[in-house]
């Protein structure tokens, strides 16, 4: 003990150094957002690769499960591309000449590489990146419904923020009533989340389900968020409590598609350029 | 002495954050004048105190130019190099003399220990500033530039402090 007391004072100013150091540098990285970028753009990376090469491990025992969940929503797709075609062969048949509606959204399918539940503060990686086109501010959904939004981008993978995270606001309706709403977790249930600004006079049905609203450069409407399970609404309140059951099973996520608008930059620099000028 | 380089330090942070910071030439030349701290840092202090002035005269620098924590990585850096260096570079009785200026020990020595602080410091601080390897060449000429500007001011002042 005694020598390491005396190794201690013979080395004081070494030791000072270092941490005086060490302070500075965690100053540099914590406050200062290029600094902060370049250390997430690595960071994320490396943790990234790490969980990656986890997961494909992991992933090997559910194959099975994967497996037939694909299966089934290639017969879903199947069957909706059937009746769509007898559509269009119906139409057609008046000899117009429909337009090919080209859609504006653009999918590109991931995979889930780590993903947390049950934390209070809960957000996914997946293994595309920005190599593969993918851009912060992205929406990302599941065959089930909406999973949440990219926040941040590496090469090679993406975190995504769920919505089971309480800093994740999405502008969601009922999808009866177009009535608008704002979907916000409150930290407690993965299965559970609550929509908020419905005013009382509302009167929401248990079983109806709650869809995106359409108003978000994120999100196109009609995406499946949930059902609503709980509603309180006491007499004398603003707004009522409505607890949304969420349609997408988080715990068991593996695969995800991220959805681009084609047009999101424009759409994006033409809300900027109107709120500019408010 | 000892008293007069506490004034000194404060004279230089505010002459630093008013003046001194305004000066961006061609977006090459920032001089960072209050190194000239370091180089006037009595040797009798204790070494850590030493690194605490460092260290607070850096954070205010950064507090005042919002770049948080890099000059004080950077002068936190140069003040405890500082010993080593003069040992490296000035023969030891030079050092004895306790007073680093240009009228106690010889040009040669002085202009050696001058250019190394203050390149040292210029390095560390741009890169930090940097914090890639992406613009190497346009970094390094920056600090080249700015210690180069930096110099010629610390020459002036001791020239003026030696009357």
């Amino acid at each position: 003990m005694d020598r390491i007391i005396l190794l201690f004072r013979k080395y004081i100013s070494v030791f000072v150094f270092i941490l005086l150091e060490i302070a500075a540098i965690l100053l540099v990285v914590r406050k200062n957002d290029l600094q902060q970028s370049v250390v997430f753009r690595y960071s994320t990376d490396i943790v990234a690769r790490c969980y990656s090469f986890a997961a494909s491990v992991e992933s090997y025992f559910y194959l099975d499960e994967v497996n037939e969940h694909l299966v089934a929503e290639n017969n879903e797709l199947r069957a909706k591309l059937d009746v769509l075609q007898n559509q269009l062969s119906l139409l057609a048949t008046d000899s117009i000449d429909l337009p090919i509606i080209s859609s504006d959204v653009e999918y590109i399918s991931a995979k889930v590489v780590h993903n947390s539940v049950y934390r209070t503060q809960n957000f996914i990686i997946v293994n595309k990146g920005a190599k593969d086109g993918i851009q912060a501010d992205m929406g990302v959904i599941s065959p089930q419904g909406v999973v949440g939004v990219v926040t941040r981008v590496s090469n090679n993978y993406a975190v995504v923020m769920p919505i089971i995270n309480p800093s994740q606001h999405i502008s969601v309706k009922i999808k009866s009533n177009q009535q608008l709403g704002m979907l916000v977790w409150d930290g407690i249930d993965p299965k559970f989340s609550q929509m908020e600004e419905i005013p009382s006079h509302v009167n929401p049905i248990v079983g109806d389900t709650i869809v995106t609203s359409g108003y978000s450069a994120i999100f196109p409407e009609g995406l499946t968020i949930g059902v609503i399970d709980k509603a309180i609404n006491e007499k004398h309140a603003p707004f009522c409590m409505v607890n949304v059951k969420l349609a997408v099973d988080f715990q068991s996520l593996s695969y995800v598609t991220i959805t681009a608008f084609k047009n999101r930059s424009e759409l994006i620099n033409l809300s900027n350029a109107v709120l500019k000028n408010e | 002495m000892n008293n007069n380089f506490y004034i000194w330090t404060l004279v230089l942070v505010l002459l630093q954050v008013l003046l001194f910071n305004n000066i961006e030439l061609a977006g090459l030349i920032n001089p960072y004048f209050y190194v000239y701290i370091i180089l006037i840092m009595p040797l009798s202090l204790n070494v850590s105190i030493q690194l605490l002035i460092a260290f607070f005269a850096g954070l205010i620098i950064d507090v005042f130019s919002n770049t948080w924590g890099m000059h004080a990585a950077a002068t936190t850096l140069v003040a405890f190099i500082r010993p080593y260096l003069l040992k490296l570079i000035i023969s030891q009785e030079e050092i004895e003399k306790q007073i680093l200026a240009l009228n106690s020990i010889r040009l040669a020595s002085y202009l050696k220990y001058a250019v190394s602080i203050v390149f040292i410091h210029h390095l560390s601080l741009f890169f930090l500033e940097a914090f890639s390897f992406a613009n190497f060449g346009f970094t390094i000429l920056k600090a080249l530039c700015s210690s180069i500007v930096t110099l010629i001011l610390i020459f002036f002042i001791e020239k003026v402090r030696k009357k």
